[in-house]
């Protein structure tokens, strides 16, 4: 059963070492005793996994109320891991029998320990060792000679065992089987030998292997990574979020020395749990890049040279106000990246509009360029993505159409997973060739590639039919629908994907079944060739099954780069402006920003790029971006970038695009400044500086300013605080995400 | 008058004189140094010193914990894997850098008492100063004991 979104739970009253309180029922005990912030030691028990009450480090004293008053105690101690909270329970959790019982089990958990501490990567931050300290005996009676085992066994590139260390806890175990799915560890041999491996003693291959290391209560599991380089004592831990796609997950970003030596998760419980996926937690240390771009730099004869800042504002300003002075609006234009933060996209565009009075703006490297507006909000009636991720536990199924979920969002696919795997919720896989997906879906549409269009019309077309009267009654332009789909019948759709109808009719029920219904659109729809048609089509679908307006429903365009969603939000788009304002309503902009703005649609990306081939573009400004390397079609962007007249990059590293450029800037990597994004929920999550800057690199929303600056002599940002209050008067949806708001877990902006 | 003068300069010239007399003939408290030095206690808290065991490999396996515990955080240590080819230590673990900035050291000894192979000792090399300030950053070399000298069979 799908978990219901805004159930209230039922109450129970329980009393924890004398203090009586209300929890929900069904709570484990363990965090009910947390609630009154009593120690409960444990090593197996987690939060975001299934108790199994495997260490017994979590013995609690429970009885039970008695009708007349009296409390019957059990006869034994009790795991209070897997003891889920009843009416009248009452626990005790530091009477001497229990202090008795957790040094008898620490005693015997350090029997085969090689209290290895002092090299351990655990060592200083080891619920082991913790525990051992509050809670063991000071000395152990065992004298014998210790088990040895291999020590430094590489598991795979990121993940080291050492089997001695290892306490049997399970948690590794667990967390292959029920959260990443790969089920690739497991306990080999029994008694004594137990070990946690790889059945076939493999390669523990596996997208999500870096939450064993974080996960690992004892020093067993380490990181190759991280082996060796730092103690806890010696790192600075700084929150931040992770931007490598646009789930957007919270983590911890330790360094030492100013030089990152290891990512940990950082809990949230809307977003990523606990967990991040071994893209992020092992992602290269781009701070330290070896072809990081160092300081401003001008092209002269034909080589690019260091110069000061203030040269390299002064040239562009100058080529690009002539250039415009010159050959008008359209002479100049932006390509704004997905990796640069709301701040940044922000006073870009507005540097664009405002500055140099051009539409020309865009941040897309996708074939879909067409107007978000017009082809999916407006029929929806909502801003998409409309759904949160915790939704994918409310909804009853989940739709992933032409999107490798496991790759392009890594957390959705966990969080999909937990919400078939706990709640049973299910799902429908709709992509080419097969994805991991697929191991958890009911059912999987496999079509030939770039059919998505005749499979969702196809599909569309057998909702109308399998769908109740009552239901389509009140969509407006039914019978539109109904005749642009009307010859899409399924052997028209097998001619076109491969998909036999008999598929396509289970597929389409189960559609027609499900009372709410999650559609996670990714990549194969963003780069179709008719994208516009494919995302009216999958609206259609939304609409006519009733998931438009239902909170657990509803159709996700999901983002494919970290701020994706953060880049419409603030209008890095030539035919919208921030807030999701069309052109027309630019009244209430021009009263913030104090001058009149264009009201000509600009260039999207593909159009920029042909302009610039033809030379009508002479400008180009391409911040935190590499077309070159990343566009749908990157002989368009690479000609693009080599033909136009001047080209301005500014990033981090010294992209195939900067190759090319006239003037290249240095921004600051991302944890080198501060900001927020937007993930694909709508969630605005602030990111934390955590190491110096490197070289002369700025972060961009301060190179934006500086220009801004000199072109509007108006009192500039002086820090992102300060743009994300303006962002919050030209668009009341993020007032609610100024800085005093966010806090550590974000806001997600509510469409008002 | 003449009794005033030797009442008032020439006695207390005499006594003095005395007294350095008596003294010239007692055992010595200063040394001549740096000619002479004068014996450390044998607890004395100096220069640090890194120990070897009696193979020649250091005793230091790189864990930090003098770092942790310097109240001063004068200690650097970045530690690393010792291969078969490259041992330096028993164990897994060896220190790659090791460095103690003396100017900030007090010498309160908390990182020998940290220490878990008793590889890290402040002895009694008093002699610390020098010319310019980077010379206060000591390097693992200039703390790590002398290989022993393989005797000859």
């Amino acid at each position: 059963m799908p978990r219901p979104k805004h159930a209230e739970p039922k109450l129970v009253n329980i009393e924890i070492n004398g203090i009586a309180l209300q929890v929900p029922e069904g709570e484990y005990l363990v965090d009910a005793a947390k609630r009154v912030e009593a120690d409960v030691p444990v090593f197996c028990y987690h939060k975001y996994m299934e108790a199994v009450g495997m260490c017994r480090m979590c013995l609690v004293d429970v009885g039970y109320k008695q009708p007349d008053g009296s409390v019957r105690k059990m006869p034994k101690p009790q795991a209070s891991c897997t003891l889920p909270c009843s009416e009248g329970m009452v626990a005790w959790t530091e009477t001497e029998q229990i202090i008795k019982d957790r040094k008898a089990v620490l005693e015997f958990l350090l029997i085969n320990h090689p209290l290895d501490c002092p090299i351990c990567d655990r060592g200083g931050e080891c619920p082991l060792q913790n525990n051992t300290q509050f809670y063991g005996p000071s000395t152990s009676r065992y004298i014998e000679i210790k088990r040895h085992l291999p020590k430094s066994l590489p598991l795979s590139d990121h993940v080291m065992l050492d089997l001695e260390r290892c306490i049997q806890c399970g948690r590794c175990v667990r967390f292959t089987e029920e959260v990443s799915g790969d089920a690739q560890l497991a306990f080999l041999f029994r008694g004594a030998q137990t070990q946690p491996h790889t059945f076939q003693l493999t390669e523990f291959n596996s997208r999500f292997s870096g939450n064993v290391i974080e996960i690992c209560p004892v020093g067993a599991l380490t990181s190759r990574r991280y082996r060796f380089r730092a103690r806890p004592w010696d790192i600075v831990t700084q929150k931040t979020i992770c931007t490598g796609c646009s789930n957007g997950c919270n983590i911890y970003l330790d360094s030492r020395g100013g030089e990152m030596v290891r990512i940990n998760a950082r809990e949230n419980p809307q977003v990523n749990e606990t967990w991040t996926c071994d893209k992020g937690k092992f992602q290269p240390n781009i701070m330290r890049a070896p072809n990081r771009i160092q300081q401003p730099m001008i092209r002269k004869d034909g080589a690019l040279q260091p110069v000061e800042w203030h040269e390299a504002y002064a040239l562009i300003l100058e080529r690009f106000q002539d250039e415009r002075d010159k050959g008008g609006v359209n002479a100049v234009a932006g390509f704004a990246g997905q990796r640069m933060t709301n701040e940044d996209l922000y006073l870009f565009q507005k540097l664009f509009r405002a500055g140099f009075g051009s539409n020309n703006i865009d941040h897309r490297l996708t074939r879909y360029q067409g107007d978000l507006n017009k082809d999916l909000y407006t029929p929806l009636g909502t801003f998409a993505p409309q759904n949160e991720m915790r939704d994918l536990e409310a909804t009853s199924l989940i739709f992933i159409f032409g999107s490798d979920l496991i790759d392009e969002q890594p957390m959705v696919y966990l969080r999909a997973r937990k919400a078939w795997h706990r709640f049973g919720v299910k799902a429908l896989v709709a992509y080419p060739v097969p994805t991991e997906a697929e191991h958890f879906a009911e059912n999987a549409l496999r079509y030939q590639p770039g059919s998505e269009l005749a499979l969702a019309s196809g599909l569309l077309r057998a909702l109308l039919g399998l769908l109740p009267a009552e239901k389509l009654d009140g969509i407006e332009g039914l019978e539109k629908i109904r005749d642009s789909v009307a010859s899409c019948d399924p052997g028209w759709v097998e001619a076109q994907t491969g998909v036999a109808p008999g598929v396509l009719e289970r597929a389409a029920r189960m559609i027609a079944d499900s009372p709410s219904m999650m559609l996670l659109a990714g990549e194969k729809v963003w780069n179709h060739r008719e994208a516009q048609t494919l995302i009216h089509m999958l609206t259609q679908i939304t609409r006519v099954t009733g998931n438009a307006d239902k909170e657990e429903g509803g159709l996700n365009l999901m983002p494919l780069a970290a701020n994706g969603q953060g880049a419409i939000d603030m209008g890095a788009l030539p035919n919208q402006l921030p807030g999701y304002r069309s052109l027309a309503e630019k009244a209430s902009l021009e009263a913030v920003w104090g001058c009149t703005l264009p009201t000509e649609p600009g260039l999207a990306s593909d159009a920029m790029f042909q302009a610039c081939l033809e030379s009508s573009v002479k400008c180009l400004y391409i911040a935190g971006a590499n077309p070159v390397a990343e566009h749908y079609d990157p002989t368009l962007a690479a000609r693009a970038v080599q033909s136009v007249e001047f080209l301005v990059v500014q990033d981090v590293l010294m992209t195939e695009t900067a190759q090319y450029a006239d003037v290249a800037l240095p921004a600051c990597a991302f944890a080198e400044r501060e900001g927020t994004y937007t993930n694909f929920e709508r969630r605005a999550q602030r990111t934390w500086q955590a190491v110096p800057p490197t070289g002369e690199a700025k972060p961009d929303w301060r190179i934006f300013s500086e220009l801004l600056l000199r072109l509007t002599q108006q009192t500039p940002a002086f820090n992102p605080r300060e743009v994300m209050k303006e962002v919050g008067q030209v668009f009341p949806a993020y007032a609610a995400c100024a800085y005093d708001h966010l806090k550590d877990q974000g806001v997600r902006w509510q469409q008002g | 008058m003449i009794a005033e003068i030797v009442n008032d300069v020439v006695k207390p010239i005499g006594t003095g004189f005395k007294t350095t007399l008596r003294h010239l003939f007692k055992p010595k408290h200063t040394v001549n140094y740096p000619e002479a030095k004068k014996e450390q206690f044998p607890r004395t808290r100096w220069r640090h010193v890194l120990l070897r065991y009696e193979s020649g490999l250091e005793r230091c396996i790189g864990c930090s914990l003098c770092a942790g515990a310097c109240p001063v955080r004068c200690i650097f240590v970045e530690a690393d894997d010792n291969t078969d080819q490259q041992r330096y230590s028993p164990g897994e673990r060896y220190a790659k850098r090791y460095e103690i900035n003396m100017l900030r050291c007090i010498f309160c000894g908390y990182c020998q008492d940290a220490c878990p192979t008793g590889a890290i000792v402040l002895r009694e090399d008093f002699e610390l100063a020098d010319y310019t300030r980077e010379a206060f950053v000591y390097t693992k070399e200039m703390l790590l004991e002398p290989l022993p000298v393989q005797e000859e069979i």
